[in-house]
Protein backbone atom coordinates (compact mmCIF):
# COMPACT_ATOMS: atom_id res chain seq x y z
CA UNK A 1 0.00 0.00 0.00
CA UNK A 2 1.31 3.53 -1.03
CA UNK A 3 1.71 5.97 1.79
CA UNK A 4 -0.13 9.03 1.05
CA UNK A 5 -2.04 10.74 3.90
CA UNK A 6 -0.64 11.47 7.79
CA UNK A 7 -3.05 8.36 8.72
CA UNK A 8 -1.13 5.85 6.56
CA UNK A 9 2.22 7.00 7.98
CA UNK A 10 0.64 6.67 11.45
CA UNK A 11 -0.44 3.06 10.61
CA UNK A 12 3.15 2.26 8.72
CA UNK A 13 4.67 3.71 12.02
CA UNK A 14 2.93 1.08 14.36
CA UNK A 15 3.10 -1.75 12.10
CA UNK A 16 7.15 -1.01 11.68
CA UNK A 17 6.82 -0.44 15.79
CA UNK A 18 4.74 -3.55 16.16
CA UNK A 19 7.06 -5.96 14.34
CA UNK A 20 10.23 -4.12 15.76
CA UNK A 21 8.75 -5.20 19.46
CA UNK A 22 7.59 -8.51 18.36
CA UNK A 23 11.05 -9.39 17.12
CA UNK A 24 9.72 -10.28 13.59
CA UNK A 25 12.05 -9.23 10.67
CA UNK A 26 11.03 -6.61 8.76
CA UNK A 27 11.93 -5.04 5.29
CA UNK A 28 10.96 -1.22 4.86
CA UNK A 29 10.41 -0.44 0.85
CA UNK A 30 10.70 3.26 0.11
CA UNK A 31 12.55 5.41 -2.37
CA UNK A 32 15.76 7.09 -1.10
CA UNK A 33 15.93 10.02 1.02
CA UNK A 34 11.96 9.26 2.54
CA UNK A 35 13.45 9.17 5.82
CA UNK A 36 13.45 5.23 6.56
CA UNK A 37 17.06 5.37 8.27
CA UNK A 38 16.31 8.30 10.14
CA UNK A 39 12.99 6.43 11.73
CA UNK A 40 14.56 3.31 12.63
CA UNK A 41 17.46 5.04 14.11
CA UNK A 42 14.89 6.97 16.23
CA UNK A 43 14.64 3.74 18.86
CA UNK A 44 17.88 5.24 20.15
CA UNK A 45 15.85 7.79 21.99
CA UNK A 46 13.73 5.39 23.48
CA UNK A 47 17.00 3.32 25.23
CA UNK A 48 17.04 1.13 22.57
CA UNK A 49 20.79 -0.01 21.00
CA UNK A 50 20.80 0.14 17.33
CA UNK A 51 23.60 -1.15 14.82
CA UNK A 52 23.47 0.20 11.83
CA UNK A 53 25.09 -1.59 8.96
CA UNK A 54 25.12 -0.19 5.26
CA UNK A 55 25.08 -3.57 3.66
CA UNK A 56 26.87 -3.00 0.16
CA UNK A 57 30.15 -1.98 2.01
CA UNK A 58 29.99 -5.30 3.85
CA UNK A 59 30.73 -8.90 3.01
CA UNK A 60 29.61 -12.40 3.86
CA UNK A 61 32.34 -12.91 6.41
CA UNK A 62 30.67 -9.91 7.92
CA UNK A 63 27.45 -11.63 9.00
CA UNK A 64 28.91 -15.68 8.45
CA UNK A 65 32.13 -14.55 10.87
CA UNK A 66 35.41 -14.17 9.97
CA UNK A 67 37.66 -17.79 9.91
CA UNK A 68 40.58 -17.42 12.15
CA UNK A 69 43.20 -19.77 13.39
CA UNK A 70 43.47 -20.73 17.09
CA UNK A 71 46.31 -21.38 19.16
CA UNK A 72 45.33 -25.21 18.68
CA UNK A 73 45.52 -24.61 14.71
CA UNK A 74 41.60 -25.08 14.77
CA UNK A 75 39.43 -22.68 13.07
CA UNK A 76 36.53 -20.48 14.65
CA UNK A 77 34.56 -18.27 13.09
CA UNK A 78 34.94 -14.88 14.66
CA UNK A 79 32.09 -12.15 14.97
CA UNK A 80 32.45 -8.86 13.46
CA UNK A 81 31.86 -5.73 15.83
CA UNK A 82 28.86 -5.07 15.57
CA UNK A 83 27.97 -8.07 15.87
CA UNK A 84 29.82 -8.43 19.78
CA UNK A 85 28.60 -4.98 20.62
CA UNK A 86 24.71 -6.34 20.25
CA UNK A 87 25.39 -9.40 22.00
CA UNK A 88 27.34 -7.25 25.04
CA UNK A 89 24.39 -5.12 25.50
CA UNK A 90 21.65 -6.41 27.66
CA UNK A 91 18.56 -4.08 26.63
CA UNK A 92 16.86 -4.00 23.81
CA UNK A 93 18.55 -3.39 20.24
CA UNK A 94 18.05 -3.12 16.32
CA UNK A 95 20.27 -4.64 13.77
CA UNK A 96 19.33 -2.68 10.75
CA UNK A 97 20.58 -3.74 7.23
CA UNK A 98 20.37 -0.78 5.65
CA UNK A 99 20.28 -0.81 1.61
CA UNK A 100 19.55 -4.24 1.63
CA UNK A 101 18.39 -4.52 -2.15
CA UNK A 102 21.90 -3.56 -2.84
CA UNK A 103 23.34 -6.19 -1.57
CA UNK A 104 24.29 -8.92 -3.79
CA UNK A 105 22.83 -12.41 -3.30
CA UNK A 106 25.54 -14.10 -1.95
CA UNK A 107 25.22 -11.25 0.36
CA UNK A 108 21.85 -11.55 0.63
CA UNK A 109 22.18 -15.33 1.84
CA UNK A 110 25.06 -14.91 4.32
CA UNK A 111 22.95 -12.29 5.88
CA UNK A 112 19.98 -15.02 6.44
CA UNK A 113 21.70 -16.63 9.36
CA UNK A 114 21.65 -14.16 11.86
CA UNK A 115 18.11 -13.01 11.10
CA UNK A 116 16.40 -16.49 11.70
CA UNK A 117 18.96 -18.53 13.95
CA UNK A 118 20.18 -15.09 15.81
CA UNK A 119 24.08 -16.70 14.83
CA UNK A 120 26.83 -14.66 13.72
CA UNK A 121 29.95 -17.07 13.38
CA UNK A 122 30.63 -18.67 16.64
CA UNK A 123 28.71 -16.26 18.32
CA UNK A 124 24.87 -16.42 19.55
CA UNK A 125 22.75 -13.06 19.64
CA UNK A 126 20.73 -12.61 22.45
CA UNK A 127 17.03 -12.76 21.57
CA UNK A 128 16.77 -8.56 22.69
CA UNK A 129 18.01 -8.48 18.90
CA UNK A 130 15.32 -7.22 16.33
CA UNK A 131 16.13 -7.08 12.85
CA UNK A 132 15.15 -4.21 10.64
CA UNK A 133 16.44 -3.83 6.94
CA UNK A 134 15.45 -1.06 4.57
CA UNK A 135 15.66 -1.36 0.97
CA UNK A 136 15.02 0.89 -2.48
CA UNK A 137 12.81 -1.09 -4.97
CA UNK A 138 15.03 -2.35 -7.55
CA UNK A 139 14.17 0.15 -9.87
CA UNK A 140 15.17 2.89 -7.94
CA UNK A 141 18.17 1.20 -6.37
CA UNK A 142 21.74 2.04 -6.87
CA UNK A 143 23.08 -1.12 -8.65
CA UNK A 144 20.01 -3.41 -6.86
CA UNK A 145 18.90 -6.63 -6.99
CA UNK A 146 15.29 -8.49 -6.64
CA UNK A 147 15.28 -10.19 -3.55
CA UNK A 148 15.11 -14.34 -3.66
CA UNK A 149 12.33 -15.88 -2.39
CA UNK A 150 14.14 -17.34 0.49
CA UNK A 151 15.32 -13.67 1.24
CA UNK A 152 11.89 -11.71 0.46
CA UNK A 153 10.02 -14.62 3.14
CA UNK A 154 11.76 -13.94 5.98
CA UNK A 155 10.67 -10.85 6.68
CA UNK A 156 7.87 -8.83 7.02
CA UNK A 157 7.68 -6.07 3.77
CA UNK A 158 6.15 -2.66 4.85
CA UNK A 159 6.28 0.09 2.25
CA UNK A 160 7.48 3.48 3.27
CA UNK A 161 7.30 6.89 2.27
CA UNK A 162 7.25 10.25 4.23
CA UNK A 163 3.79 12.26 2.82
CA UNK A 164 3.89 16.14 2.43
CA UNK A 165 1.47 16.27 5.56
CA UNK A 166 4.46 14.65 7.73
CA UNK A 167 7.20 16.37 6.25
CA UNK A 168 5.49 20.21 5.98
CA UNK A 169 4.72 19.92 9.39
CA UNK A 170 7.91 18.43 10.90
CA UNK A 171 9.84 20.94 8.75
CA UNK A 172 8.61 23.70 10.74
CA UNK A 173 8.39 21.78 14.28
CA UNK A 174 11.59 20.26 13.76
CA UNK A 175 10.15 17.14 15.72
CA UNK A 176 9.61 14.12 13.82
CA UNK A 177 7.35 11.34 15.13
CA UNK A 178 9.58 8.76 16.68
CA UNK A 179 9.25 4.91 16.58
CA UNK A 180 6.52 3.68 18.74
CA UNK A 181 7.85 0.51 20.49
CA UNK A 182 5.56 -1.67 22.69
CA UNK A 183 6.36 -4.25 25.35
CA UNK A 184 4.47 -7.45 24.60
CA UNK A 185 0.84 -7.06 25.60
CA UNK A 186 -0.08 -9.78 28.95
CA UNK A 187 -2.37 -11.87 26.94
CA UNK A 188 -0.05 -11.90 23.61
CA UNK A 189 -0.29 -15.90 24.02
CA UNK A 190 -3.59 -16.53 24.11
CA UNK A 191 -4.24 -14.15 21.39
CA UNK A 192 -1.98 -16.09 19.48
CA UNK A 193 -3.45 -19.00 19.79
CA UNK A 194 -6.79 -17.21 18.71
CA UNK A 195 -5.19 -16.22 15.77
CA UNK A 196 -3.57 -20.16 14.66
CA UNK A 197 -7.15 -21.74 14.87
CA UNK A 198 -8.61 -19.05 12.69
CA UNK A 199 -6.13 -19.53 10.70
CA UNK A 200 -6.30 -23.10 10.50
CA UNK A 201 -9.80 -22.67 9.50
CA UNK A 202 -8.71 -20.60 7.12
CA UNK A 203 -6.02 -22.95 5.51
CA UNK A 204 -8.49 -25.95 5.91
CA UNK A 205 -11.20 -23.90 3.46
CA UNK A 206 -8.20 -22.56 0.93
CA UNK A 207 -5.20 -25.20 0.95
CA UNK A 208 -3.67 -23.65 -1.99
CA UNK A 209 -2.92 -20.37 0.23
CA UNK A 210 -0.67 -22.50 2.48
CA UNK A 211 2.13 -21.50 0.29
CA UNK A 212 2.01 -19.91 -3.15
CA UNK A 213 5.38 -18.26 -4.54
CA UNK A 214 4.53 -16.20 -7.06
CA UNK A 215 5.60 -16.90 -10.66
CA UNK A 216 7.44 -13.46 -11.50
CA UNK A 217 10.47 -12.03 -10.30
CA UNK A 218 9.40 -9.12 -8.47
CA UNK A 219 6.88 -10.58 -6.65
CA UNK A 220 8.90 -13.38 -5.09
CA UNK A 221 11.04 -10.33 -3.60
CA UNK A 222 7.98 -9.15 -1.90
CA UNK A 223 5.35 -10.61 0.78
CA UNK A 224 3.67 -13.79 -0.23
CA UNK A 225 2.08 -16.77 2.02
CA UNK A 226 4.58 -19.55 3.29
CA UNK A 227 4.13 -21.34 6.70
CA UNK A 228 7.06 -18.96 8.04
CA UNK A 229 5.04 -15.80 6.68
CA UNK A 230 1.60 -16.96 8.02
CA UNK A 231 3.36 -17.64 11.44
CA UNK A 232 4.77 -14.18 11.29
CA UNK A 233 1.29 -13.11 10.21
CA UNK A 234 -0.30 -15.07 13.50
CA UNK A 235 1.89 -13.36 15.89
CA UNK A 236 1.64 -9.95 14.31
CA UNK A 237 -1.87 -9.69 14.25
CA UNK A 238 -2.02 -10.97 17.86
CA UNK A 239 0.62 -8.59 19.17
CA UNK A 240 -1.23 -5.57 17.59
CA UNK A 241 -4.73 -6.67 18.79
CA UNK A 242 -3.14 -6.85 22.06
CA UNK A 243 -2.24 -3.48 21.91
CA UNK A 244 -5.57 -2.28 20.54
CA UNK A 245 -4.31 -1.68 17.10
CA UNK A 246 -6.89 -0.59 14.45
CA UNK A 247 -7.73 -2.66 11.93
CA UNK A 248 -5.93 -0.87 9.01
CA UNK A 249 -2.31 -1.34 11.25
CA UNK A 250 -3.33 -5.15 11.62
CA UNK A 251 -4.07 -5.17 7.66
CA UNK A 252 -0.70 -3.97 7.14
CA UNK A 253 1.00 -6.20 9.04
CA UNK A 254 -0.79 -8.99 7.42
CA UNK A 255 -0.57 -7.42 4.14
CA UNK A 256 3.26 -7.74 4.43
CA UNK A 257 3.40 -10.65 5.83
CA UNK A 258 1.68 -12.91 3.21
CA UNK A 259 0.81 -10.59 0.50
CA UNK A 260 -2.22 -8.18 -0.35
CA UNK A 261 -4.47 -10.60 -1.76
CA UNK A 262 -4.04 -13.31 0.55
CA UNK A 263 -4.51 -11.32 3.60
CA UNK A 264 -7.78 -9.85 2.33
CA UNK A 265 -9.28 -13.07 1.83
CA UNK A 266 -7.85 -14.11 5.76
CA UNK A 267 -8.81 -10.75 7.22
CA UNK A 268 -12.39 -11.52 5.97
CA UNK A 269 -12.58 -15.27 7.07
CA UNK A 270 -11.26 -13.91 10.33
CA UNK A 271 -14.15 -11.30 10.63
CA UNK A 272 -17.41 -13.84 9.52
CA UNK A 273 -15.36 -17.41 9.80
CA UNK A 274 -17.42 -17.42 7.06
CA UNK A 275 -16.10 -20.67 5.34
CA UNK A 276 -17.02 -24.39 6.63
CA UNK A 277 -14.17 -27.19 7.26
CA UNK A 278 -14.70 -28.96 3.77
CA UNK A 279 -14.07 -32.06 5.94
CA UNK A 280 -16.91 -31.47 8.38
CA UNK A 281 -19.31 -30.99 4.92
CA UNK A 282 -18.01 -34.05 3.64
CA UNK A 283 -19.08 -35.83 6.62
CA UNK A 284 -22.57 -34.66 6.85
CA UNK A 285 -23.34 -33.18 3.48
CA UNK A 286 -26.72 -32.14 4.37
CA UNK A 287 -25.64 -30.23 7.30
CA UNK A 288 -24.47 -27.35 5.45
CA UNK A 289 -27.46 -24.85 3.94
CA UNK A 290 -26.36 -23.35 0.64
CA UNK A 291 -29.16 -21.01 0.67
CA UNK A 292 -28.27 -17.23 0.25
CA UNK A 293 -24.76 -17.87 0.55
CA UNK A 294 -22.86 -15.33 -1.79
CA UNK A 295 -21.31 -16.28 -4.74
CA UNK A 296 -17.54 -16.41 -4.24
CA UNK A 297 -18.28 -18.51 -0.82
CA UNK A 298 -19.78 -20.74 -2.77
CA UNK A 299 -16.77 -20.97 -5.33
CA UNK A 300 -14.60 -21.29 -2.69
CA UNK A 301 -16.24 -23.62 -0.97
CA UNK A 302 -16.91 -26.01 -3.71
CA UNK A 303 -13.28 -26.01 -4.81
CA UNK A 304 -12.15 -26.91 -0.72
CA UNK A 305 -14.24 -29.81 -1.60
CA UNK A 306 -12.73 -30.81 -4.59
CA UNK A 307 -9.03 -30.38 -2.99
CA UNK A 308 -10.51 -32.10 -0.16
CA UNK A 309 -11.45 -35.51 -2.72
CA UNK A 310 -8.50 -35.14 -4.17
CA UNK A 311 -6.18 -35.41 -1.24
CA UNK A 312 -8.06 -38.29 0.32
CA UNK A 313 -9.90 -40.47 -1.76
CA UNK A 314 -12.50 -42.75 -1.18
CA UNK A 315 -15.62 -44.16 -2.75
CA UNK A 316 -18.12 -42.52 -0.26
CA UNK A 317 -15.68 -38.89 0.25
CA UNK A 318 -16.43 -38.82 -3.57
CA UNK A 319 -20.02 -39.68 -4.12
CA UNK A 320 -20.44 -36.95 -0.42
CA UNK A 321 -18.84 -34.59 -2.64
CA UNK A 322 -21.30 -34.60 -5.42
CA UNK A 323 -24.10 -34.81 -3.52
CA UNK A 324 -22.68 -31.52 -1.66
CA UNK A 325 -21.92 -30.27 -5.16
CA UNK A 326 -26.23 -30.78 -6.08
CA UNK A 327 -27.17 -29.37 -2.66
CA UNK A 328 -25.53 -25.91 -4.00
CA UNK A 329 -26.90 -25.97 -7.42
CA UNK A 330 -30.00 -26.65 -5.59
CA UNK A 331 -29.58 -23.54 -3.95
CA UNK A 332 -27.61 -20.80 -6.10
CA UNK A 333 -28.12 -22.46 -9.58
CA UNK A 334 -26.58 -25.30 -11.72
CA UNK A 335 -23.68 -23.56 -13.50
CA UNK A 336 -21.70 -22.41 -10.38
CA UNK A 337 -21.79 -26.25 -9.79
CA UNK A 338 -21.09 -27.67 -12.77
CA UNK A 339 -17.10 -26.63 -13.26
CA UNK A 340 -16.79 -29.24 -9.80
CA UNK A 341 -18.85 -31.84 -10.48
CA UNK A 342 -17.00 -31.87 -14.03
CA UNK A 343 -13.71 -32.26 -12.42
CA UNK A 344 -15.10 -34.89 -10.19
CA UNK A 345 -15.75 -36.93 -13.02
CA UNK A 346 -12.66 -36.66 -15.31
CA UNK A 347 -8.67 -36.73 -14.02
CA UNK A 348 -9.05 -40.64 -13.29
CA UNK A 349 -10.42 -38.66 -9.56
CA UNK A 350 -13.47 -41.35 -9.49
CA UNK A 351 -13.00 -44.22 -7.69
CA UNK A 352 -14.28 -47.35 -9.17
CA UNK A 353 -16.54 -48.46 -7.03
CA UNK A 354 -18.01 -45.02 -6.28
CA UNK A 355 -21.77 -44.51 -6.78
CA UNK A 356 -23.54 -41.81 -8.29
CA UNK A 357 -25.28 -39.88 -6.22
CA UNK A 358 -29.28 -39.23 -6.37
CA UNK A 359 -28.60 -36.00 -6.58
CA UNK A 360 -26.43 -35.76 -9.82
CA UNK A 361 -29.35 -36.08 -11.73
CA UNK A 362 -29.90 -32.09 -11.19
CA UNK A 363 -27.28 -31.66 -13.48
CA UNK A 364 -28.20 -34.31 -15.91
CA UNK A 365 -28.97 -32.16 -18.92
CA UNK A 366 -25.46 -30.43 -18.30
CA UNK A 367 -23.52 -32.94 -18.26
CA UNK A 368 -25.44 -35.11 -20.93
CA UNK A 369 -24.64 -32.46 -23.38
CA UNK A 370 -20.88 -32.32 -22.52
CA UNK A 371 -20.83 -36.24 -23.10
CA UNK A 372 -20.01 -36.94 -19.67
CA UNK A 373 -22.98 -39.07 -19.26
CA UNK A 374 -25.37 -40.23 -21.22
CA UNK A 375 -29.34 -39.63 -20.63
CA UNK B 1 2.35 -2.71 -23.68
CA UNK B 2 0.51 -2.44 -19.98
CA UNK B 3 -2.13 0.02 -18.59
CA UNK B 4 -1.11 3.49 -17.91
CA UNK B 5 -0.76 4.34 -14.06
CA UNK B 6 -4.14 6.19 -14.06
CA UNK B 7 -6.38 4.04 -15.84
CA UNK B 8 -4.14 1.14 -13.46
CA UNK B 9 -5.57 3.26 -10.81
CA UNK B 10 -9.07 2.81 -12.10
CA UNK B 11 -8.83 -0.68 -12.53
CA UNK B 12 -7.43 -1.35 -9.01
CA UNK B 13 -10.63 0.47 -7.70
CA UNK B 14 -12.99 -1.38 -9.32
CA UNK B 15 -11.71 -4.68 -7.87
CA UNK B 16 -11.44 -3.41 -4.60
CA UNK B 17 -14.57 -2.33 -4.81
CA UNK B 18 -16.19 -6.15 -5.57
CA UNK B 19 -14.29 -7.30 -2.52
CA UNK B 20 -14.78 -5.05 0.02
CA UNK B 21 -17.15 -4.18 2.23
CA UNK B 22 -18.94 -0.98 2.48
CA UNK B 23 -17.52 1.32 5.24
CA UNK B 24 -20.52 3.54 5.78
CA UNK B 25 -23.78 2.97 3.61
CA UNK B 26 -24.15 4.58 0.39
CA UNK B 27 -25.50 4.21 -3.10
CA UNK B 28 -23.86 1.86 -4.73
CA UNK B 29 -21.64 -0.17 -1.70
CA UNK B 30 -18.57 -2.39 -2.32
CA UNK B 31 -20.12 -5.89 -3.07
CA UNK B 32 -18.13 -7.55 -0.25
CA UNK B 33 -17.24 -10.89 -2.15
CA UNK B 34 -13.59 -11.38 -0.79
CA UNK B 35 -12.94 -14.71 -2.03
CA UNK B 36 -12.70 -13.14 -5.65
CA UNK B 37 -9.80 -11.76 -5.00
CA UNK B 38 -7.47 -14.06 -6.15
CA UNK B 39 -9.01 -14.55 -9.36
CA UNK B 40 -9.75 -10.56 -9.65
CA UNK B 41 -5.57 -10.24 -9.19
CA UNK B 42 -5.16 -13.04 -11.51
CA UNK B 43 -6.05 -11.19 -14.26
CA UNK B 44 -3.51 -9.64 -16.53
CA UNK B 45 -4.83 -6.63 -18.31
CA UNK B 46 -4.36 -5.73 -21.58
CA UNK B 47 -4.55 -1.90 -23.50
CA UNK B 48 -6.48 -2.08 -26.63
CA UNK B 49 -8.74 -0.27 -28.79
CA UNK B 50 -10.12 -3.14 -30.88
CA UNK B 51 -12.59 -4.02 -27.88
CA UNK B 52 -15.53 -1.87 -27.81
CA UNK B 53 -15.30 -2.30 -23.75
CA UNK B 54 -13.92 -4.99 -21.80
CA UNK B 55 -13.51 -8.49 -22.96
CA UNK B 56 -11.20 -11.50 -21.65
CA UNK B 57 -9.69 -15.05 -23.29
CA UNK B 58 -9.13 -18.14 -21.48
CA UNK B 59 -5.92 -17.14 -20.35
CA UNK B 60 -7.12 -14.63 -18.25
CA UNK B 61 -5.96 -11.85 -19.98
CA UNK B 62 -8.41 -8.82 -19.98
CA UNK B 63 -8.72 -6.55 -22.77
CA UNK B 64 -9.67 -3.15 -21.69
CA UNK B 65 -10.84 -0.23 -24.16
CA UNK B 66 -8.88 2.46 -22.75
CA UNK B 67 -11.17 5.22 -23.17
CA UNK B 68 -14.03 2.91 -21.82
CA UNK B 69 -12.03 2.75 -18.65
CA UNK B 70 -11.30 6.25 -18.45
CA UNK B 71 -14.85 7.28 -18.35
CA UNK B 72 -17.17 4.00 -16.89
CA UNK B 73 -17.89 4.50 -13.17
CA UNK B 74 -15.91 2.62 -11.28
CA UNK B 75 -18.90 -0.10 -10.09
CA UNK B 76 -19.64 -0.43 -13.84
CA UNK B 77 -16.10 -1.72 -14.19
CA UNK B 78 -16.57 -3.59 -11.46
CA UNK B 79 -19.44 -5.28 -12.90
CA UNK B 80 -17.08 -6.02 -15.85
CA UNK B 81 -14.92 -7.43 -13.82
CA UNK B 82 -17.32 -9.76 -11.86
CA UNK B 83 -18.58 -11.04 -15.42
CA UNK B 84 -15.71 -11.82 -17.16
CA UNK B 85 -14.45 -13.50 -14.21
CA UNK B 86 -17.39 -16.13 -13.16
CA UNK B 87 -16.76 -16.61 -17.08
CA UNK B 88 -13.24 -17.60 -16.21
CA UNK B 89 -14.00 -19.60 -13.22
CA UNK B 90 -17.14 -21.68 -14.17
CA UNK B 91 -14.47 -22.84 -16.76
CA UNK B 92 -17.01 -21.66 -19.71
CA UNK B 93 -13.99 -21.80 -22.76
CA UNK B 94 -13.12 -25.71 -21.84
CA UNK B 95 -17.21 -26.65 -21.44
CA UNK B 96 -17.96 -24.60 -24.62
CA UNK B 97 -15.11 -27.31 -26.22
CA UNK B 98 -16.56 -30.41 -24.44
CA UNK B 99 -20.13 -28.99 -26.76
CA UNK B 100 -17.84 -28.96 -29.83
CA UNK B 101 -19.21 -25.12 -30.10
CA UNK B 102 -17.65 -24.05 -33.17
CA UNK B 103 -17.57 -20.81 -35.23
CA UNK B 104 -21.12 -21.11 -36.15
CA UNK B 105 -22.69 -21.76 -32.65
CA UNK B 106 -20.22 -19.62 -31.05
CA UNK B 107 -22.79 -16.54 -30.73
CA UNK B 108 -24.96 -19.29 -28.97
CA UNK B 109 -23.04 -20.20 -26.33
CA UNK B 110 -21.51 -16.45 -25.64
CA UNK B 111 -25.93 -16.07 -24.74
CA UNK B 112 -26.22 -19.27 -23.27
CA UNK B 113 -22.49 -18.72 -20.62
CA UNK B 114 -24.08 -15.20 -20.28
CA UNK B 115 -26.99 -16.35 -19.18
CA UNK B 116 -26.33 -18.25 -17.04
CA UNK B 117 -23.93 -16.04 -15.10
CA UNK B 118 -26.32 -13.46 -15.18
CA UNK B 119 -27.95 -15.34 -12.30
CA UNK B 120 -25.00 -15.24 -10.27
CA UNK B 121 -24.34 -11.12 -10.58
CA UNK B 122 -27.57 -10.58 -10.42
CA UNK B 123 -27.72 -11.99 -6.91
CA UNK B 124 -25.15 -9.35 -6.03
CA UNK B 125 -26.90 -6.65 -7.91
CA UNK B 126 -23.92 -6.94 -10.31
CA UNK B 127 -25.80 -7.82 -13.89
CA UNK B 128 -23.81 -5.16 -16.36
CA UNK B 129 -26.52 -3.45 -18.60
CA UNK B 130 -27.98 -5.36 -21.76
CA UNK B 131 -26.15 -8.95 -20.50
CA UNK B 132 -28.57 -11.87 -21.99
CA UNK B 133 -31.04 -13.31 -19.56
CA UNK B 134 -32.56 -16.29 -19.35
CA UNK B 135 -35.13 -14.99 -19.98
CA UNK B 136 -34.44 -13.87 -22.96
CA UNK B 137 -33.32 -18.02 -23.92
CA UNK B 138 -37.00 -18.81 -22.69
CA UNK B 139 -35.82 -21.33 -19.84
CA UNK B 140 -35.99 -20.88 -15.76
CA UNK B 141 -33.37 -19.11 -14.12
CA UNK B 142 -30.18 -21.03 -12.57
CA UNK B 143 -29.97 -23.55 -15.15
CA UNK B 144 -26.71 -24.65 -16.54
CA UNK B 145 -24.93 -22.90 -19.91
CA UNK B 146 -25.03 -26.06 -21.45
CA UNK B 147 -29.13 -25.88 -21.09
CA UNK B 148 -28.73 -22.64 -22.56
CA UNK B 149 -26.81 -23.65 -24.97
CA UNK B 150 -28.81 -26.84 -25.96
CA UNK B 151 -32.30 -24.39 -26.62
CA UNK B 152 -30.20 -21.68 -28.45
CA UNK B 153 -28.42 -23.91 -31.15
CA UNK B 154 -31.69 -26.68 -31.25
CA UNK B 155 -29.40 -29.69 -30.03
CA UNK B 156 -31.62 -32.76 -29.73
CA UNK B 157 -30.45 -32.95 -25.95
CA UNK B 158 -32.79 -30.01 -25.12
CA UNK B 159 -36.36 -31.87 -26.53
CA UNK B 160 -37.93 -33.14 -23.31
CA UNK B 161 -36.81 -32.40 -19.30
CA UNK B 162 -34.30 -35.57 -18.70
CA UNK B 163 -33.78 -33.90 -15.52
CA UNK B 164 -35.88 -37.07 -13.40
CA UNK B 165 -34.81 -39.82 -15.79
CA UNK B 166 -32.43 -42.55 -15.71
CA UNK B 167 -28.67 -42.17 -16.17
CA UNK B 168 -26.21 -44.01 -17.40
CA UNK B 169 -22.41 -43.70 -18.17
CA UNK B 170 -21.18 -43.20 -21.70
CA UNK B 171 -19.95 -46.76 -22.74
Amino acid sequence: MTVRSRTDYEHTLQALGICISARIPVLLWGAPGEGKTAVVESAAQQGWHVETLIVSHYEPSDFAGLPVIGSDGSVTLAPPGWATRLAAGDGPSIAFFDEFSTASPALQAAALRPLTHFEVGALQLPDTVSFVAAANPADVAASGWELAAPTASRFVHLDWALPLEVYAECLVTGAWPPLPVYPAPEDDYAAQARQRVLLSGFLRARESQISAIPADAAARGRAFPTPRTWDYATRLAAFAAGLGASKEVIRLLVTGCVGEVTAHEFLAYAAAVDLPDPETLLADPHGFDFTGVRADRVYVILQSILAAVARTTTPQRWTDAVAVCALAAKAVGIDPAVPVVRALLRDGLRPAAAALPAGITVFAPALALAGLLTP
Amino acid sequence: MSLSPSHGDRLAAAKLWLISTAAQPGPDPPRDLPYLARALYALVPVPTSEVPRITCDEHWRVYINTDWIETAPIPAIGAELAHLTWHLLHDHAARARDLRVDATTAAHWRTASDAAIEHTLRADTLSPDGLPTADDVGLPAGLSAEEYYAVLSGLPAAIGDNRHGRLTEPG
